[in-house]
């Protein structure tokens, strides 16, 4: 049973003339971290609503662990952060989460447990008694992550959840989310911030215009660019230079190392071999792979 | 307006209301006592329902349109109950607040009044029936609006108009037949009969603190037009994409 998926699901407004989504399929499997990536009003968002019936599908339908998107029930194992969450400034972190904690159909006894621990994992816990309306954006974020996982959901929904988050606010969510995939749970992330993504997902996929243009693995997408990064001990540079010019091997140079276009793995080797017996100190060898934001701008453009 | 004087006699208690002398001491009376009564009470009944209609549409003005702010709209429908659920539960629990409000004052009242007079008017209790069904019948017309608008304080503004101003312009042009034109007229006596009359409600609760009979429209109108309203706003909220 997939986590998560979508047959023809469209969405159109204004009768037909604005195409948010159209003959969108998905299928997702549980435990694992999907991106979903497109540039503004590709229908991510969009493709989030409609799943957790937040908007109504114009043609198409959904499931969620195997039950249809229009039974409220299929929303009883998920949690969801949206973009833009507005919270209810007027209660404390505490209140609010015992609040939306019901209202996911936890049990009171459940979150008198669940409240102080979720607290500590988002560090809140030492504010849980500071009304909501003095947060900073960065505390909001990590008090509307902790209300998507208050009811134990497998399946967490989060629309940019690294949005406008400095970067110590950012590693600590990512954490957050690499302890839930390593529970076994499914996320799915929309964002703009293709770093993280890459550095999260297990699958992805890229929307345009309200529809999918590339579906697959991360790893798959990252394809190697078939140059290497040699570095070695300072003052051997020239020597490697030496050795790459008698290989025929182009390349460029860099502070003591070179990236140079290696699409054999013996000829690595040998390279490898010759800097050793020479006694050069080789201090890295990194394969050049195309990262996922030059993929996702050929792709989208 | 209510007149009242009060007088202490060697005999007793001297009340004169609207020019009437009421003496509870047994000797000549134009009105009885409970009788005055019902007439304090009333006067007491219809001001509650006034000040608490003005009171409690302002309270209840952000119910709808807090619910429908983008970002938090969204992430109570992830949660896993039906649309009606939500419109429902908010609706009654709105409701609850101001019956409680309501009753509170009016037993407070009622206590203050039964134990001066020495009478124990259960039917002053009653109107607080009326006044909530008034009120159940205006907070839809708000919810509605406020589902149309999604901004709290222009459908307030608008329930304001619709109630103190539109209503009793409306009931007066039908009872004083100042249209004969064919086609307005029936128009006019269709919105005479759905819009909320505040003046019913004001007859409905003197009579009923009176202890004179009542027209069931006055309970039944407003109670049936409300929920009608109030379904179509819950359609509403169904049916929009957030």
């Amino acid at each position: 049973m997939f986590a998560v998926e979508s047959r023809s699901l469209t969405k159109h407004y204004s009768r037909g003339r604005v195409k948010a989504l159209t003959d969108f399929d998905i299928s997702v499997e549980q435990g694992k971290i999907f991106s979903l990536l497109g540039p503004n009003g590709a229908g991510k968002t969009t493709f989030i609503k409609l799943i957790l019936s937040i908007v109504e599908p114009t043609s198409g339908d959904g499931l969620i662990l195997g039950k249809n998107i229009s039974d409220p029930s299929s929303r009883l194992k998920t949690g969801y952060l949206s973009e833009n969450h507005r919270l209810p400034e007027f209660l404390n972190a505490e209140q609010f989460l015992y609040y939306y904690g019901r209202m996911s159909g936890a049990a009171g006894y459940e979150l008198s447990k669940k409240i102080p621990e979720l607290l500590k994992k988002v560090k809140l816990f030492d504010k849980k008694d500071l009304k909501i309306r003095k947060y900073s954006k960065g505390m909001l974020q990590r008090l509307g992550t902790a209300q998507a996982l208050i009811n134990d959901p497998d399946i967490i929904f989060l629309d940019e959840p690294t949005d406008g988050i400095d970067p110590v606010g950012r590693i600590e969510i990512r954490e957050v989310l690499l302890d839930l995939k390593n529970a076994g749970k499914t996320v799915f992330i929309n964002s703009h911030l293709l770093s993280e993504v890459e550095r999260l997902s297990d699958e992805i996929a890229i929307l345009k215009e309200g529809k999918m243009i590339k579906k697959g693995r991360t790893a798959d997408f990252l394809e190697s660019t078939g140059r290497y990064k040699i570095s070695v001990e300072t003052g051997r540079t020239n020597d490697l230079y030496s050795l790459l010019d008698g290989k025929n091997i182009s390349y460029s140079k860099k502070d003591s190392c070179a990236e140079a276009a290696i699409e054999d793995n013996a000829v690595l080797n040998d390279i490898i071999d010759k800097l050793r017996s020479e006694k050069i100190i080789i201090t890295g060898i990194e394969e050049q792979r195309t990262s996922l934001e030059d993929f996702f701008i050929k792709v989208v453009n | 307006m209510l007149n009242i004087k009060i007088a202490g006699m060697d005999s007793g208690v001297i009340i004169s209301i609207f020019g009437n002398s009421v003496n509870n001491s047994g000797g000549n009376s134009d009105m009885s006592p409970e009788k005055v009564l019902g007439y304090i009470q009333s006067g007491i009944a219809i001001a509650i329902f006034f000040v608490s209609l003005f009171i409690s549409l302002f309270a209840v003005s952000g119910v709808y349109p807090d619910l429908l702010k983008k970002g938090s709209i969204d992430l109570i429908l992830s949660k896993p109950i039906s649309r009606y659920s939500i419109f429902f539960q908010r609706f009654s629990g709105a409701m609850t607040v101001i019956a409680g409000s309501i009753f509170y004052i009016l037993i407070f009242s009622w206590v203050v009044l039964s134990s001066k007079f020495g009478m124990w008017n259960v039917r002053f209790l009653y109107s607080g029936a009326l006044i909530l069904i008034f009120f159940y019948n205006i907070f839809s017309v708000l919810a509605l609006l406020s589902m149309l608008l999604k901004n709290g304080v222009v459908s307030l503004l608008l329930t304001y108009f619709i109630v103190f101003i539109l209503s009793p312009i409306v009931s007066a042009i039908d009872r004083f037949s100042v249209i004969s034109n064919k086609i307005y007229r029936p128009l006019i006596s269709s919105l005479d009969f759905i819009l909320p009359k505040l003046s019913d409600t004001v007859i409905g609760i003197t009579d009923m603190v009176t202890g004179k009979d009542i027209s069931v429209y006055v309970l039944a109108g407003p109670f049936l037009t409300g929920t009608a309203v109030l379904l179509i706003s819950a359609y509403i909220f169904r049916k929009t994409d957030f």
